[in-house]
């Protein structure tokens, strides 16, 4: 019998809400095939709850592919659809590489760490 | 030349199936530690592995079109060499067909290119050979290599 994908959760993203409707997103394992569904979709819980400028914490991402990468740009055009932005941080060393590989370096650019991410946004 | 160490999945080809496909890997890397001589580093690995998640997510995702049902397979067999390793994956499912060439012309805005078909670009580019064929009795062939260095 087919497992129903709709009920079981491959991914847990935790998210915290910052002041000035910033919203952290810190998925955690893979974000593939699989999972990018996941994150597709908290962020669009997110941007529905009101947080507009968004920082996705890839520090729990063990290991990211295209499609992965795909929900992100999914999710950065959303969020400046939203009349936000969201920014990626913490990325491990496979991730960097794939970004640069993608030439994505360009429009998403990785920050070190969240807090300088959150930075960008108090300006 | 006989392959130093090797490692053979089969599996359903389904997404869910990728923890599986990982854990071959792992699996792999633990045996190529052992018999080769200089072997790959962290980042080496990294890369053969996103070029092996590439392709086989895009197995998962076009070689059975139209049906979820348990049964269609993908098999995997990953293989160490002196020189290179190697990985062959083979699935019954309908012919892959290349997408078209892009044309040239400015360079696309990488926010504006479709947000699906860039695994096989990845895949090549994290390897040294990258090869598709159907086999004579229907099957689909992927046959990636990656040299090792030094």
């Amino acid at each position: 019998m087919a497992e129903k994908m709709a009920e079981k959760k491959s991914m847990d993203v935790i998210v915290d809400s910052h002041p000035g409707g910033i919203g952290v997103l810190r998925p955690a394992g893979r974000l593939d095939l699989l999972t990018a569904s996941e994150v597709r979709q908290s962020v669009a819980q997110v941007l529905a709850a009101g947080n507009r400028r968004l920082i996705v914490d890839l520090a729990g991402v063990s290991f990211i592919d295209s499609s992965g990468l795909a929900a992100l740009i999914s999710a950065l055009k959303a969020a400046r659809l939203a009349g936000g932005d969201l920014r990626i941080a913490r990325l491990n060393a496979q991730a960097r590489d794939l970004l640069e590989l993608t030439s994505l370096d360009r429009v998403l650019r990785p920050y070190p760490t969240v807090e300088e991410a959150l930075a960008g946004y108090s300006v | 030349m006989n392959a130093l160490t090797e490692e053979t999945i089969a599996v359903p080809a389904t997404a869910q199936q990728l923890d599986a496909i990982h854990a071959a890997l792992d699996r792999f890397w633990a045996k190529v530690d052992s018999t080769v001589t200089r072997p790959p580093d962290r980042v080496w690995r990294a890369r053969f592995a996103t070029a092996v998640a590439e392709i086989a997510a895009n197995i998962i995702s076009h070689a059975y079109p139209g049906g979820r049902e348990p049964g269609p397979m993908l098999r995997l067999q990953l293989y160490a060499y002196p020189d290179r390793v190697e990985a062959y994956f083979n699935d019954q499912g309908v012919a892959f067909i290349p997408p078209p060439p892009t044309e040239d012309g400015p360079e696309p805005d990488p926010l504006e290119l479709p947000e699906s078909g860039r695994g096989l670009a990845v895949a090549q580019a994290c390897l040294d050979g990258l090869a598709y064929r159907r086999t004579e009795d229907g099957t689909n062939e992927w046959h990636l290599v990656k040299r090792l260095s030094g």
